[in-house]
């Protein structure tokens, strides 16, 4: 799968939230997205995905345009900071109901997902009374459940344990290994030196840079980024 | 969608429309049921105080399904927006479908609520099923099933916009404007009892005046006989008809909507 951005641009009241962005991706690579909070991250992933129409530019999927070809990518798998679930399910009933849209995967496939990501398919808890890492999870189990050709994963380790984030490293590097393009967003440094393959950094709705990772790591001190 | 909440609150309507009318122990006719529930057959006027205990004893089950209905679709919208829609490519199909089943809802909900009713006023009187009665309930339970539905659906699509609360209130907001045009138009209003065309014709534009089975006329000699209080041409059909495109009229404008919204926030509700 190849993806290409090519100067998008999208404003919302008056303000310019993405400004001119073009990249290209391709399939096995992870490709990190650094910046401050509200730099444009989120909203370049919404665009990407299709979820948010873009006011200019445009938006190829294997030669498809985006919008005009396809409403969104499909086969996708996402995470969005702050996107909650359906808190009156249990965990296991959100996938299922999310799983039936498409009905690609079985029930069995939805608890090894359960599974993969540290929790327990048969809990009877609803999602409310789930802790902030166990929801995190839930939703990490979501996006990899049906198996898809590209990941957008907004801070995927936000609110886990350390024990969680070595899960959710492990699951982005088999992704990858299984040819999966994978899209990360990430406030945390160690997170983007050790999956990613290339990093653009954002500011104001730009990319102000673009190095490949191994760059990257030896200019950027350890712990959280401070751009 | 969870249908028991919709069977338990057309029954709770039932039970109170059962309290509102404990006073009824001589017995009663099927068809004066279906027009106690149907905003009887008072022209609204300031004056004519009396009627507006009935008036809104008839709304509240419409308030009730709308509160419950209001935000069925569009807490997929709230709620978890994001994961939803990244899985669904035909957003137009997905509501298309979602509208039926809310429909198919608010049918249901009104044949509970109506039968529940029934039921439970047997058991205190004798209930009579008169000729034309049945197919009165028909037409009841299809104008105010249309009626409901649309509005439901409009706080539904326009919750998008303005957060359920906001949804709600103008949806409301809205049928209570209808209602009091009968206030702003009673001078003329009055002047149907004297076969006013022209008082008729504002009356039937009301849109509020759809769901007064009373006022209604019909081919079938014995509906007519039941209903048509204000003897004028008012066919039941024609509110059916100009219901059935209101409603989808709504559908339409929610599609549009749905088509168009962008999952810029992550919760509707709370702006996050």
């Amino acid at each position: 799968m190849q993806i290409v951005v090519d100067n998008i641009v999208k404003t919302i009241k008056k303000k310019i939230i993405l400004n001119n962005i073009s990249l290209q991706l391709e399939s096995g690579n992870i490709y990190g997205f650094v910046g401050r909070n509200g730099c444009g991250k989120t909203m370049l992933f919404r665009a990407i995905s299709g979820l948010m129409h873009i006011d200019s530019g445009k938006i190829k999927v294997d030669e498809k345009i985006l919008h005009k070809d396809m409403p969104i990518i499909q086969n996708m798998g996402i995470i969005i900071e702050n996107a909650g679930l359906y808190d009156e399910f249990t965990g296991y009933k959100n996938l299922q109901m999310l799983s039936k849209i498409n009905n690609k995967i079985s029930n069995e496939d939805i608890k090894k997902s359960l599974s993969d990501v540290g929790l327990n398919p048969d809990d009877k808890r609803t999602v409310k009374k789930y802790s902030l890492g166990m929801k995190q999870r839930l939703i990490i189990a979501q996006a990899i459940m049906e198996k898809p050709d590209i990941l957008m994963l907004d801070e995927p380790t936000n609110a886990l344990d350390e024990k969680g984030v070595d899960i959710v490293r492990e699951i982005i590097l088999r992704e990858k290994k299984r040819g999966a393009l994978i899209l990360l967003a990430s406030h945390n440094k160690e997170d983007i030196s050790i999956l990613t393959d290339r990093v653009y950094i954002l500011e104001n709705g730009r990319i102000v840079s673009d190095e490949k990772a191994l760059m990257q790591k030896s200019r950027v001190p350890k712990g959280e980024f401070k751009i | 969608m969870k249908r028991t909440k919709y069977y338990f609150s057309a029954v709770l309507c039932g039970i109170f429309m059962i309290l509102v009318n404990v006073d009824k122990t001589n017995g009663t006719l099927f068809s004066e049921i279906v027009l106690s529930v149907s905003y009887h057959q008072y022209v609204l006027t300031i004056d004519n105080t009396g009627c507006y205990d009935k008036l809104i004893t008839c709304f509240l089950p419409s308030v009730i399904f709308q509160i419950i209905a209001g935000t069925e679709i569009y807490r997929h919208f709230c709620s978890s927006s994001v994961y939803y829609f990244s899985r669904c490519c035909n957003r137009k199909r997905w509501f298309f479908k979602e509208s039926l089943t809310l429909y198919f809802l608010t049918l249901q909900f009104y044949i509970v609520f109506l039968l529940s009713y029934t039921v439970m006023l047997s058991l205190i009187c004798s209930v009579k099923i008169d000729d034309g009665s049945i197919i009165l309930a028909v037409y009841y339970i299809i104008i105010f099933s249309l009626w409901n539905f649309a509005f439901s659906l409009l706080i539904n699509v326009l919750s998008i916009f303005f957060k359920s609360h906001g949804g709600f209130s103008i949806s409301i907001g809205i049928q209570l404007f209808f209602s009091m045009l009968y206030i702003a138009f009673e001078s003329i209003i009055v002047k149907i009892y004297d076969g006013d065309a022209k008082a008729e014709l504002i009356l039937k534009a009301i849109p509020f005046s759809h769901l007064f089975i009373g006022w209604h006329s019909s081919t079938s000699g014995e509906i007519n006989s039941i209903i048509n209080i204000l003897n004028m041409n008012f066919d039941l059909n024609f509110s059916v008809l100009v219901l059935f495109l209101f409603a989808v009229l709504t559908v339409i404008f929610g599609i549009i909507v749905i088509e168009r919204t962008d999952f810029i926030c992550s919760n509707k509700e709370s702006g996050g």
